[in-house]
């Protein structure tokens, strides 16, 4: 890996942490549930394009963003991080996923499932810890609460990807890593 | 090939990971505390983001500082009011014996029905194994062991722990006059999770048993020592259960609570006078954090700047002042991940002080339920109640604290106010810190090496 590969990961683990932070302050501010999760849109926009042998790097680096700003387990970050890119990596071989309607479709999937599956993981632990203290457990938000809770984040997420994924994979860094050699144009060669 | 190893790993990472996050044990926290350092150097790099917050954090700041003197004072007043409530109020039980406070720290690991107590002090001379413990006029327990699990703490044994036995007489007499008498100790066998807790009631000396008031009463006993001490305690009430057998049911809250407890001594006991209680929030067990980041998603806490290589451990509380703010949930080499009071599945001990009476109510494990709907800001616990009992009709408007018994959160710190539903059973609880919390950017972590 060259060093300017190197500077490449590095910028793009920093514009996903500011990503994450960013869709954080927004939620807190006016935007609230409606706030867009960048730090996904990032992750989305980049995957449809990176090269195939980098997709397992490009998880790892967003999911070390991840757990910078989150309380979730970061194993379960890891995992959603994984999913969403193995998924990512199963879409685009049969759409064309660098087209911006598929690729907010995707990213607004990949927002719902992984929301899905940290709070399921969450009321796993929850559980877990009142049975420890032989305490009854909480009511539990159900699949459709998590899903209707998150779909106002998932849309805006969907949106910024429509209108924003060309400008995000242009962030300084990230076309270095896409390379000569992108997804699309060894697509097309196939 | 390549491709298909590439697959094949990736499959495996995504497969290991999530299995792992089901399943966490110690071995798969270690390595992610590894695997996720770098994280800790992202998360200082989240300082652009955190400016943007910095009006707010600052008004929260001078909010708390105005605040922390009030709540600084009612803290020692709950202290106080606990302390006077763990003695017996009837004179005959105060008569002739000496009362040793001890606060209640947290339960001995996987013995549920072990208490880890802390003397006052931090010293158990004068004090023996044996000695009954009680709160206020109610029996629970005897002194199991004495300076365990470190100097200056004890270990008490609950009357409902299996192995334990204590003479009881019944407020009732049989046909020739004598007093009813019957062995209590143990969890009755028809107590479920969930429901209230009754204790064992063996070898009663009639068959049919009236429901009255039993006390502790060894005297028939040569074997205890400490007869003469814990002679009269209350024990509970005697009513029939399910499945016809009699039990006990206690006054105190024996699963959520007591937080404070008295050890029962004989007058003569050669033991100092005055010793002070111990103060965790005077302590040098705390580490200052700085907030990194604020949770994004769903759930509700902060990243902070400290984690196990500066003693940190899971549970431990992140405090402003003599206010809570959250808990250690996930544990980095150099950070850590804090759950706030707002985040959902929090269960914590607490402690009520109404504001038009001074006696602590007691309220046990309080469950969070995540954000209220009203008022703004408020935080939804969920409450088993087991009724108020106090002057007056409708709610009553109280402080709320941490009660004793979690490890690594003192009691006493405040949580917010609330309005108390005076009905018994499940019931929702608003607390409002009065305060935005979401925005702080400084606090201190407890530490590891003690107890809360």
């Amino acid at each position: 890996m060259s060093f300017a590969t190197v500077l490449a990961w590095a910028a793009l683990a920093l514009w996903s942490v500011w990503g994450c932070a960013l869709s954080q302050e927004l939620a807190a501010g006016a935007l609230g549930r409606f706030a867009p999760d960048l730090g996904l849109a990032l992750l989305v926009s980049c995957a449809a394009r990176l090269r195939t042998r980098d997709l397992g790097l490009l998880a790892l680096v967003f999911a070390q963003a991840r757990v910078a700003t989150s309380i979730d387990p970061p194993l379960a970050t890891l995992a959603s991080t994984l999913g969403a890119v193995a998924f990512l990596r199963v879409v685009r071989g049969a759409f064309e996923l660098a087209r911006p309607t598929p690729l907010a479709l995707a990213s607004a999937l990949v927002v719902w499932t992984s929301e899905v599956w940290l709070a399921q993981v969450a009321g796993l632990r929850v559980r877990e810890q009142l049975s420890r203290a032989a305490l009854d457990s909480v009511a539990l938000p159900s699949l459709w609460e998590v899903l209707s809770h998150t779909a106002p984040g998932a849309l805006s997420t969907a949106l910024v990807v429509f209108v924003a994924a060309p400008l995000l994979r242009r962030l300084p860094g990230v076309p270095v890593l896409e390379g000569a050699r992108s997804w699309p144009l060894v697509a097309s060669h196939r | 090939m390549r491709r298909s190893t590439s697959r094949t790993l990736f499959a495996l990472a995504l497969v290991a990971s999530a299995v792992a996050a089901l399943r966490p044990d110690r071995r798969t926290e270690r390595l992610q505390a590894v695997l996720f350092a770098p994280a800790r150097l992202l998360a200082e790099m989240c300082a652009p983001v955190r400016w943007l917050r910095l009006r707010a954090a600052r008004a929260a700041e001078s909010a708390l500082i105005e605040r922390d003197a009030r709540e600084h004072a009612a803290r020692v007043e709950l202290q106080e009011l606990q302390r006077a409530a763990s003695a017996p109020q009837s004179d005959e039980l105060r008569a002739a014996r000496r009362f040793v406070h001890a606060e209640v720290v947290e339960r001995a690991g996987q013995h549920f029905d072990t208490l880890v107590v802390r003397l006052d002090g931090l010293d158990s001379s004068g004090l023996e194994r044996g000695m009954p413990v009680a709160h206020g006029d109610d029996f629970v327990g005897r002194v199991a062991q004495l300076d365990a699990p470190q100097r200056g703490y004890a270990l008490v044994e609950l009357v409902t722990s299996r192995e334990f036995a204590v003479g009881a007489r019944l407020e009732a007499l049989d046909d020739q006059g004598e007093p009813l008498r019957a062995v209590a100790g143990g969890l009755a066998a028809h107590s479920r999770r969930g429901a209230e807790l009754r204790l064992a009631l063996s070898t009663p000396s009639r068959r049919e048993l009236p429901a009255v008031l039993a006390r502790v009463d060894e005297s028939l006993s040569t074997l205890a020592p400490f007869a003469a001490q814990s002679a009269g305690f209350r024990l509970g009430w005697v009513e029939a259960s399910p499945r016809g057998e009699h039990v006990l049911a206690p006054a105190l809250d024996l699963r959520g609570g007591p937080f404070r407890v008295s050890i029962v001594a004989p007058e003569s006991i050669e033991r100092p006078h005055g010793l002070a209680p111990y103060e965790p929030l005077s302590d040098p067990h705390w580490a200052p954090a700085r907030v990194l980041a604020r949770s994004v998603g769903e759930r509700e806490g902060f990243v902070l700047s400290v984690g196990a290589l500066h003693g940190v451990e899971l549970g431990a509380a992140f405090v402003v002042g003599s206010r809570l703010i959250g808990r250690v949930s996930e544990l980095g080499a150099t950070h850590c991940a804090v759950a706030s009071l707002g985040d959902r599945g929090w269960a914590l001990p607490a402690v009520a002080l109404p504001d038009d009476s001074r006696t602590p109510i007691a309220l046990g494990n309080l469950v969070a339920r995540g954000r209220a709907s009203a008022p703004a800001g408020a935080l939804g616990f969920e409450w088993n109640s087991s009724g108020v009992s106090a002057p007056g009709a409708g709610p009553l408007a109280a402080q709320v604290f941490t009660g004793s018994g979690a490890p690594g959160v003192p009691s006493g710190l405040w949580l917010g106010r609330t309005e108390l539903p005076r009905e018994s059973g499940r019931q929702l609880l608003r607390i409002d810190p009065l305060v935005e919390l979401r925005s702080l950017s400084r606090g201190f972590v407890r530490l590891r090496g003690v107890t809360p």
